[in-house]
C-alpha cells in the first residue's frame, strides 16, 4: 500500500484533533497518577492528603514517601507478602471433590503463563487451520463451517455458562487447565473470518508448485503456508496472549484454585487477608505490576498490535 | 500410441483421485477437533442449557437426581420482576455506547486514515485500554473518581464533594460507569474501522478530491458507505451483547452493584457462586439457565430484525 500524503486539516479535523488531545491527556494522567500513587506511603497519600501530587521526598515532612519511593516498598511488600487461600468444591460421580490451597505471586505467575500462553496458542492456531482449509479447499462443507461461525457470532445465546460449568463438573474437568483448554478449542470468532480473507488473498502458486513436487498437504501446511503466515498468526497470538493475561473473570469462574495474576489482583483489591496490603498505594502497586509485562509487549510490538487486522482482505 | 495415451490418461486420473483422497483426509484431520468441540461445547451445551431450565436437581445418597419442573421459569420471571431496572440499565448502556462510541470511533478512524497530525500516536493511545487490563483501568478510574475528582473540585472551587463512586453517591454511579465504558471503548472499533478504510481504493478518493469534495462530503458519501458493512456488523454485535455486557461492574463493585447492575453482571455474579443444588442466597444452574433461555428468546428476534433493517439502510443500495 502506498504511503498517503499528509493533507491540510480542515475545521472538522481540528475539532477531532482537540478531542483526541484531551483524550490522550486524560489517559496519560490516569497512568501517571497510578504510578505516582503506587510509589507513595499510605501516610503521604491519606494523612498528608497528597492525592494529586507526586510522592513527597521532603526529609522534613513526617509523612514523606522516601522509603517507599526509593525502595519500591509497596511493590516488594505485595510480591513477598501477598498470598490468599483458594477453594473449590463440587460433586463428581458420588464424591465431593474439594480443593484447597494457598497461592502466592510466584504460583500465580506460573498459572498465568500456562493459562495465557496455552490459550493464546489454541485461539491463534485453531481458527487459522480451519480458515486455511475453508479458503483453499473447494469443498461444500466449507459453507456449513462458515455459516455456523457467522451464526454463533451474531446470534445471542445467553446464559450458557451454567451449562458449561455443569458439563465440566459432570466430566470431572472442572477447575483444571486441561478442561479449560478443551473448552476453548473452537474455531469461530472474528479472527476466523480475518484468516479466511487472508488465505483467500494468498497466491495458490506455492501450494501448486509443492503439490507438483510431491509434497503432502501437511508438508505444504507446515513448511510453506504457516511460515508465510507467521506474521498474522503471530499478531493474533500476541493479541490473544494480552487478552488472556488480563482476563480475571474466566479464571474466577472456571479455575478457582488455579488463580492467575489478574485473579490475584482482584483478590488483593477486594478480599485482602493481610490488612497491611489493603491500602490504595499497595493496590495500585499490584495493578502496575500486572500492567508492566503487557505494556512492555505493547511498546515493542505496537506496530503489530495496533496494525490493521482487516476484515476486508486484499485490495481489488 | 493409442494404448500409451490410454495408460497415461488412466495414470493421470488415478493420480488425481489419490490427490483428492489425500486432500479429503487432510481436511477431515484439520476440522475434526473443532467440529467435535462445536458439537460438545456449543450444540450440546446450548441444548443442555435448555434442558437444565426444565430440571430440578437434588442430592440423594451423594448422587444427583433430577426431576422435571417449571419452577425455574417461575423463579426467572420473579427475578425479572424484581430487577426490571437491570433491563433499563442494559438497554440504556447499549444506546449510549451506540450513539457516542461508534460514531466517535468512526471519526477518530477517519482522522487517523487521513494521516492527520499525530495520527500514529492517537492510534496507539486509543488502543491502550485494550492492552491494559480492563480491571486495572476500572480500579484506576475508581480511585481517580473517589480521590482525584474531590481533590480537584476542592482545589478549584473550595467545595468538598464526595467521590463519584463513593458509597453515598449512588446517583452518580451509573453515569460514571457509562462514561468509563465510553472512555475505554474506542480501541477495537477504531482499529477495525481503520482496517476497513484501508481497503478503500485510492483512486475513488482521488476522484472525489478532484471533484472538490470536502472532508465531510468524502466521509459521508464515500468512506461511510464503503465501510458500512463493518459498521453494521459492530451494531449487530453490540445488540447481541446487550444482555451479556457487564460494563466492568464486577471490577467496580464486586458483588454489590446495586441499582447500577445489568443482566450480564447479574448472570455472571450468580453463576460463579452457583451449583446444581443451591441455597437461598443464589440461584441454581437450572434457574440461571431458565433466565438465559427467556432472554435469548427475546433478543434473537430483535437481532434478526435489526440485521434486516441495517441491510435495508445500507447507503450502497
Amino acid at each position: 500500500m502506498e504511503q498517503k500524503k499528509k493533507e491540510k486539516m480542515g475545521a472538522v479535523m481540528w475539532i477531532l484533533f482537540g478531542i483526541l488531545v484531551l483524550y490522550t491527556i486524560s489517559m496519560l494522567i490516569a497512568i501517571v497518577w497510578g504510578v505516582s500513587t503506587s510509589l507513595k506511603s499510605e501516610d503521604d497519600f491519606l494523612m498528608s492528603k497528597n492525592i494529586l501530587g507526586f510522592p513527597s521526598l521532603n526529609k522534613d515532612d513526617p509523612f514523606n514517601s522516601r522509603g517507599t519511593f526509593f525502595n519500591l516498598s509497596n511493590y516488594a511488600e505485595v510480591v513477598k507478602g501477598f498470598e490468599f487461600p483458594v477453594t473449590s468444591a463440587y460433586w463428581y460421580q458420588g464424591k465431593n471433590i474439594m480443593r484447597y490451597k494457598t497461592v502466592n505471586i510466584p504460583i500465580m505467575l506460573v498459572n498465568t503463563i500456562i493459562y495465557a500462553g496455552g490459550l493464546a496458542l489454541i485461539r491463534a492456531f485453531i481458527p487459522a487451520l480451519v480458515g486455511y482449509v475453508c479458503a483453499k479447499f473447494d469443498f461444500k462443507f466449507n459453507k456449513v463451517l462458515i455459516t455456523y461461525a457467522l451464526v454463533t457470532m451474531t446470534l445471542p445465546v445467553i446464559g450458557t455458562e451454567p451449562s458449561i460449568l455443569a458439563l465440566q463438573q459432570k466430566i470431572g474437568l472442572y477447575d483444571t487447565f486441561f478442561g479449560h483448554f478443551l473448552q476453548n478449542l473452537g474455531y469461530g470468532g472474528m479472527y476466523f473470518f480475518i484468516y479466511i480473507s487472508f488465505f483467500k488473498g494468498m497466491s495458490n502458486s506455492y501450494n501448486e508448485a509443492a503439490e507438483i513436487d510431491g509434497a503432502s498437504q501437511f508438508t505444504i501446511l507446515f513448511k510453506i503456508v504457516l511460515p508465510l503466515t507467521m506474521n498474522i498468526v503471530g499478531t493474533v497470538m500476541l493479541l490473544q496472549f494480552v487478552h488472556f493475561w488480563n482476563s480475571y473473570q474466566a479464571p474466577i469462574m472456571y479455575l478457582p484454585t488455579n488463580p492467575t495474576l489478574a485473579y490475584g489482583l482482584y483478590y488483593l483489591v477486594y478480599n485482602q487477608g493481610d490488612r497491611s496490603l489493603a491500602t490504595t498505594p499497595h493496590m495500585l502497586a499490584g495493578c502496575m505490576m500486572l500492567m508492566l509485562p503487557t505494556l512492555v509487549l505493547f511498546i515493542i510490538f505496537r506496530d503489530k498490535l495496533v496494525g490493521n487486522l482487516s476484515l476486508g482482505g486484499s485490495k481489488e | 500410441m493409442f494404448k500409451t495415451n490410454t495408460a497415461e490418461k488412466k495414470f493421470a486420473k488415478r493420480k488425481k483421485m489419490m490427490s483428492m483422497k489425500n486432500k479429503i483426509i487432510f481436511y477431515i484431520i484439520i476440522v475434526i477437533i473443532p467440529i467435535l468441540h462445536a458439537c460438545v461445547f456449543e450444540v450440546y451445551v446450548n441444548f443442555q442449557s435448555i434442558l437444565l431450565a426444565f430440571q430440578k436437581y437434588e442430592i440423594v445418597n451423594n448422587l444427583y437426581q433430577t426431576s422435571f419442573t417449571l419452577e425455574n421459569f417461575k423463579t426467572a420471571f420473579s427475578e425479572f420482576g424484581k430487577n426490571w431496572f437491570m433491563v433499563k440499565n442494559s438497554v440504556v448502556a447499549w444506546l449510549i455506547m451506540a450513539i457516542a462510541n461508534y460514531p466517535l470511533s468512526l471519526l477518530f478512524s477517519y482522522y487517523i486514515f487521513k494521516k492527520c497530525s499525530f495520527g500514529g500516536l492517537f492510534k496507539v493511545i486509543l488502543f491502550a485500554p485494550n492492552i491494559i487490563s480492563g480491571f486495572i483501568m476500572a480500579i484506576l478510574f475508581k480511585y481517580m473518581s473517589n480521590y482525584m475528582y474531590p481533590a480537584v473540585v476542592l482545589a478549584l472551587t473550595g467545595e468538598t464533594v464526595p467521590g463519584l463512586m463513593a458509597i453515598n453517591s449512588l446517583e452518580t454511579h451509573f453515569p460514571t460507569i457509562i462514561f468509563f465504558n465510553i472512555w475505554t471503548g474506542f480501541g477495537t472499533c477504531t482499529t477495525m474501522f481503520l482496517g476497513s478504510m484501508g481497503n478503500i481504493n485510492d483512486s475513488t478518493l482521488e476522484a472525489a478530491k478532484l471533484d472538490g469534495a470536502t472532508e465531510l462530503q468524502e466521509f459521508f458519501y464515500i468512506i461511510f458507505p464503503l465501510i458500512y458493512s463493518t459498521f453494521s456488523t459492530f451494531l449487530v454485535l453490540g445488540i447481541t451483547s446487550i444482555f451479556t455486557s457487564q460494563l466492568s461492574l464486577y471490577a467496580f463493585f464486586k458483588d454489590d452493584a446495586g441499582q447500577s447492575a445489568t443482566w450480564g453482571y447479574y448472570l455472571y455474579r450468580h453463576t460463579i457462586y452457583s451449583d446444581f443444588v443451591t441455597d437461598a442466597y443464589t440461584l441454581s444452574f437450572s434457574e440461571l439457565s431458565a433466565i438465559g433461555v427467556i432472554i435469548t428468546m427475546v433478543v434473537v428476534p430483535i437481532v434478526l430484525s435489526l440485521r434486516k433493517l441495517l441491510d435495508k439502510l445500507n447507503p450502497c443500495n
